[in-house]
């Protein structure tokens, strides 16, 4: 993805096994401050969260199947050498790894970005 | 070793063409004060104050000629981690108060590049030839956020999560509002994907232009949503802290450097030699009221600048030098000013031909733009014996970084 973007409605792939799925959140630039929420419901309740999550075992693929992973990401840019702020969702464990990537560049100095993220865990057999 | 310097300015060239694709923001600028600009005598200060890195930095320094001549040094540092391990540590503000020895490495390990090409009024460098250098440095201790900086994030953070509250209830009624056409291209996107199980064949759809084009319209929807007058005032909140904020740290910081840079005679890169190489410790205390007390251990092999001799080539082949040296420095929290006084002493290794020598510099900066920034260096070289005059070292240096002013 090579556009700014600040919103995705997306899909992870998942099928009917007991392997665990798991989330990584990473967010940036260097230098600037981020928190977000995660919810996936009667899964998962991630609240004010300051930084990046490792890598995170959610559950299993069929107990994701139908599922929906919200996501508020509010980054604001603290780094006097860059505005450029950027959030990347990895889900790992299902069918296959995939990062989805956002970004985008604040116009002036301590501005904010509120990324949102919808992620539904689709199984397409 | 030349070739390893070739090699690594083609590279570090080559990057900066391939950053600019992915969107790196190149508006970044401190001043050359990486160890390859350290061992060409570029850098602004022999002794750094521990300061947080930038992800990529570019600078051009113009110096000592009214501001008329294209800048003559050149510096480039970069974070292999940050830049090529995306998730392997966090940068950002939580994760860069991070103590724990693994991540402070990967957090300041920086690779530098600097190259100088002196004009015939540098007396210390030959104006015939130009210079490279390679260098690394990384923190072993960077002390902590003072606490005005930490009260200004806790402040943001906080501000944050009621923006991230407000954004989750929006999409939670987003989701269950069952706007007509949002389910209609869910259900498109869905049949694209029925059956498609194999991974290669999941990743040829998403990657087709009818599949990123209905989830550009579905994203669209989500970023559409109207501000709230609450989250908006939210927004100014935050910016009106942030838009002046500025990280300081204090308490003990240590960085270890080292490096090589080579003399390319007649600037012809067939013909160089070894300008010199080292490797050398900065270590100190900062604290609350923003002086900062460091020491400085460096070692250098062969070095044809000896202090009070600029003007005077060093004869003496294969000369081991150790330089010994403090600073002092001020800068207050969230200011853009900082000063400093420096002093260094080199006493010769191998043999005693060569009699020690010392310097002193004082130092001030001011940041004019995002990346524009006036210092000024005034000091002198002296050799062993007090009475004898030394060399003056005097510059007003502008340093201004790529991109545009913001």
């Amino acid at each position: 993805m090579n556009e700014e973007r600040t919103a995705l409605d997306t899909l992870y792939f998942v099928n009917d096994s007991n392997k665990k799925v798991s989330l990584e959140v990473i967010t940036g630039g260097l230098g600037q401050t981020s928190t977000f929420d995660a919810k996936i419901d009667g899964i998962l309740d991630l609240q004010k969260i300051n930084g990046n999550l490792p890598p995170t075992v959610i559950t299993d693929n069929k107990s994701l199947k139908g599922k929906v992973l919200i996501l508020s990401c509010t980054i604001t840019d603290t780094s006097r050498d860059t505005n450029y702020t950027e959030l990347r969702i990895r889900l790992n464990g299902g069918i296959m790894f995939l990062e989805y990537p956002l970004f985008a560049n604040v116009e002036k100095e301590g501005d904010t970005v509120n990324y949102r993220c919808v992620i539904r865990f689709f199984n397409p057999s | 070793m030349k070739k390893i310097i070739l090699f690594s300015a083609f590279a570090l060239l080559s990057f900066q063409m391939y950053s600019q694709d992915k969107g790196i923001d190149l508006d970044v600028l401190r001043a050359p004060s990486s160890p390859a600009s350290n061992l060409l005598g570029i850098a602004t200060t022999d002794i750094d104050k521990p300061t947080d890195i930038s992800s990529f930095m570019v600078s051009v320094q113009s110096a000592s000629n009214s501001f008329t001549a294209f800048p003559s040094n050149y510096g480039i540092d970069l974070s292999p981690y940050y830049l090529f391990a995306k998730g392997s540590t966090d940068f950002t503000t939580k994760g860069l108060q991070d103590k724990d020895f693994k991540n402070i490495f990967k957090q300041t390990f920086v690779i530098s590049l600097a190259i100088s090409n002196p004009d015939s009024s540098n007396t210390a460098l030959n104006y015939k030839s130009t210079y490279g250098g390679l260098g690394f440095k990384f923190s072993i201790s960077r002390g902590e956020y003072d606490s005005i900086t930490k009260a200004k994030l806790d402040s943001i953070i906080v501000k944050q999560d009621k923006i991230n509250k407000l954004s989750m209830q929006a999409m939670e009624d987003w989701l269950n509002d069952n706007d007509e056409n949002y389910r209609s291209l869910l259900k498109q996107r869905e049949d694209l994907m029925k059956g498609v199980t194999n991974p290669d064949d999941i990743k040829k759809i998403i990657e087709s232009d009818k599949y990123k084009k209905i989830e550009a319209q579905l994203s669209d929807m989500l970023a559409n949503f109207k501000k709230s007058d609450k989250e908006k005032a939210l927004l100014g909140e935050i910016n009106a802290i942030a838009a002046t904020f500025q990280t300081q740290r204090i308490g003990f910081s240590w960085d270890v450097n080292g490096g090589i840079s080579s003399e390319f005679r007649n600037r012809n890169f067939e013909n160089s030699k070894v300008y010199n190489a080292g490797i050398w410790t900065n270590f100190g205390y900062t604290n609350k009221k923003g002086f900062a007390f460091l020491g400085l251990i460096r070692y250098l092999y062969n070095p044809d600048k000896i202090l009070a001799l600029d003007n005077n080539v060093n004869t003496q082949k294969d000369v081991s030098t150790l330089d010994t040296g403090g600073r002092i420095a001020y800068s207050k929290s969230q200011s853009k000013f900082s000063c400093s006084a420096e002093a260094i002493y080199r006493s010769v290794l191998n043999g005693n031909a060569i009699d020690p020598s010392w310097k002193l510099i004082f130092n001030a900066d001011y940041s004019i733009l995002k990346n524009q920034k006036l210092t000024f260096s005034f000091g002198r070289d002296f050799d062993g014996t007090i009475h004898k005059d030394g060399n003056l070292i005097a510059a007003l240096t502008l340093i201004a970084g790529f991109g545009n002013k913001k």
